[in-house]
């Protein structure tokens, strides 16, 4: 839906924001994300917290946080607050002509993952994050 | 006219016909196909050249969560976007760590395209169809039910035909490939 949204409106750019945990690239667009703050100790007891990993299924058996920071998304009435890590700060601009779909074979499987595209940027592969399917499943979730 | 016995010239059309039937069946027996030979596990095994649209000297592979791990992952091709097929889990046989060896097969079958993570790329060969026989009982059930046939075709090596539609359909079972395969 983002990149219909974006193809209607004749609007080429997309802000994303970049993320890496155990070495997987990830990015999520800027609009959904209203703030972002700093992961305390405090926080790891908050219920509401969502971990990022939690929701994306890493191949990795055990999954560490280097510099974890907290995302505050939104999308309508729906608020979550989710922790990923190694955000470089600052968002970046984006060309949709450098956006690619799921080969069709994968696609079913990266989509269940909350996961809608790629970003080609260089050599590196940059996973787009669902943020709206990821806001939806937790509303549901809880 | 009505003759009673077949004519030398009767025998002799009756025996051009025979010979040009044996001729024929003998061209179909000789029809050829194209076969990409690879290795996996130190063993040999073939797709048809029909299927393969490319090899690839193993780029870097970027892996997707939450993909079954059938997929090694996705790699980026001038451009375009190419899952990767592991078929190491497909056979279900162990891991083995890339090396300067493993190539990737960019394969299709209908509408279905993906590459295919091989040891080892050998060589492109032609033979004829009729040198491929029918699969030994004794092969391990995930690599039975992907292949369509065998042979001593390669180098006295048994090489195991593999049927392109059945890779993909450990992947995605409910779907009708259609097409070469």
């Amino acid at each position: 839906m983002i990149l219909e949204n974006k193809i209607a409106k004749n609007d080429i750019r997309l802000n994303i924001l970049l993320f890496n945990i155990m070495g997987y690239d990830f990015a999520m667009p800027l609009d959904t994300v209203t703030s972002m703050q700093h992961f305390t100790v405090e926080d790891q007891n908050d219920s509401d917290m969502v971990w990022f990993h939690d929701k994306i299924v890493l191949q990795s058996e055990k999954v560490l946080y280097r510099a974890p920071k907290i995302l505050c998304l939104s999308h309508g009435e729906s608020k979550i607050r989710l922790i990923v890590d190694n955000v470089p700060g600052m968002p970046m601009p984006i060309d949709l002509k450098n956006i690619r779909a799921f080969p069709g074979i994968m696609e079913p499987y990266a989509r269940t993952g909350f996961l809608w595209g790629v970003y080609l940027l260089g050599e590196r592969m940059i996973l787009l994050v669902d943020a709206y399917q990821l806001i939806a499943s937790c509303r549901n979730a809880a | 006219m009505k003759r009673e016995t077949p004519s030398g010239t009767d025998m002799l059309l009756e025996q051009v016909k025979m010979h040009c039937a044996s001729a024929d069946n003998r061209e179909l027996d000789e029809e050829k196909i194209e076969l990409v030979i690879f290795t996996m596990a130190g063993r040999f095994y073939a797709l048809k050249g029909e299927c393969v649209r490319e090899i690839l000297v193993c780029p870097p592979i970027t892996p997707v969560p939450g993909c079954p791990d059938l997929f090694r992952g996705i790699i980026n091709v001038r451009g375009v976007i190419e899952s990767v097929i592991d078929l190491h889990k497909i056979f279900e046989m162990a891991d083995k760590p890339l090396d300067a060896k493993n190539r990737i097969l960019l394969a299709s079958s209908g509408d279905i395209r993906s590459g295919i993570l091989v040891d080892g790329v050998e060589d492109v060969i032609t033979i004829e169809k009729n040198r491929i026989k029918p699969v030994p009982s004794s092969l391990p059930p995930a690599v039975k039910y992907c292949a369509r046939g065998g042979g001593i075709f390669y180098s006295d090596e048994y090489v195991i035909l593999l049927n392109l539609k059945r890779v993909f359909k450990k992947i995605v079972p409910d779907n009708d490939i259609r097409g070469p395969g």
